[in-house]
């Protein structure tokens, strides 16, 4: 079903809950890995989406149309991914380790976790990216989405982005090459 | 300097050749049950939260650590001629929310409280309010009529 006929649904609220679950599902897989990758864990990525979600219920009737609804989610995530690392930064402050180590150590030791050796040291050298430039990576590697889609997303302009992608891969081209 | 170059080259690394995977894995069916947790959130009167031990402790025994350092502080390093603040009032600084929360969220029970309060004349004394408030009155013949017209107690009470 269309975004637009989504947000029809929506208004009524008699077919509000409907039209809701009918957005849930239509993007929660795409929310979850973006979320995923981004702070490794299942159960922080299944609590991010959940929130992501009612944040949408929440907001979703002041939502302006002049964007596109997947857009305007993908902000959402993509806001609530990086307030959680951020998070978690300030809470490791005063601890020993620190979040990237803790995020290799659940790729090191997650049960939820297949591929190869060399998939599982890529995801090692994007975590030596910063957020934002890691969650840029993301999008356009894995997702495929055009610079404008995600120019869309961060409010950052295609320049930037293209840089940002550029200096990304061939930091992680030389990480994976002194591996 | 030739050389190191050359060894650079022969190891340098495309992602070109690297084939896309995701190696992420979810637990079986999650996607078809999380529009249902989803919805019985958003839908739910109650908020849903999940507890986090170490967010809530953090939150509430923040401020009272806080005034632990600070009356630790002006205990040892304070001015001399001021007179020590007591640890009951700067608990009182504490406002009484704060306390509530913290109190509900740690594990110190009522007993723990009420042992902790030094002065007894404090504590309430339950026994006491279980005593038969008519007690001292001597309730035979003609002062029970007495006592009900000084209480206005006209109508039958059964």
């Amino acid at each position: 079903m269309e975004d637009k006929e989504i947000l029809t649904k929506f208004k009524n609220p008699e077919s509000k809950n409907y039209a809701f679950n009918l957005l849930v599902r239509k993007y929660q897989e795409k929310i979850y890995w973006l979320i995923r990758k981004m702070v490794i864990d299942h159960d922080d990525a299944d609590d991010l989406v959940q929130e992501v979600f009612i944040k949408v219920w929440k907001n979703l009737d002041k939502f302006k149309e002049a964007s596109q609804l997947y857009t305007w989610i993908y902000r959402i995530a993509t806001n609530e991914c990086l307030t959680f690392l951020n998070k978690k930064r300030k809470r490791f402050f005063l601890s020993i380790v620190d979040v990237e180590k803790e995020l290799v150590d659940k790729i090191n030791n997650s049960p939820m976790l297949d591929g190869e050796e060399i998939q599982k040291q890529l995801q090692k050298a994007l975590l030596k990216l910063p957020d934002k430039q890691r969650l840029v990576f993301n999008m356009k590697y894995y997702e495929e989405m055009k610079y404008e889609q995600i120019a869309a997303i961060t409010g950052t302009s295609i320049g930037s982005l293209k840089a940002s992608y550029h200096h990304a891969v061939k930091k992680i081209e030389e990480i994976l090459a002194d591996d | 300097m030739s050389d190191s170059k050359s060894h650079r080259d022969q190891k340098k690394f495309s992602l070109d050749q690297l084939e896309k995977k995701h190696i992420y894995q979810v637990p079986d069916k999650y996607f078809d049950n999380l529009p249902g947790i989803i919805q019985s959130r958003v839908t739910s009167k109650t908020p849903f939260f999940k507890t986090n031990s170490f967010r809530l402790g953090i939150r509430y025994a923040f401020p009272v650590a806080c005034l632990l350092v600070i009356g630790i502080y002006f205990g040892f390093f304070g001015n001399q001629n001021k007179p020590p603040q007591s640890v009951e009032s700067l608990i009182a600084e504490v406002s009484y929310d704060d306390l509530v929360a913290y109190l509900k969220d740690s594990d110190i029970s009522t007993d723990d409280i009420i042992a902790s309060i030094e002065d007894q004349n404090l504590l309430i004394d339950f026994d006491r309010q279980e005593v038969d408030p008519f007690q001292d009155f001597d309730l035979e013949g003609e002062n029970i009529d007495e006592l009900m017209d000084e209480l206005d107690i006209n109508e039958d009470i059964f």
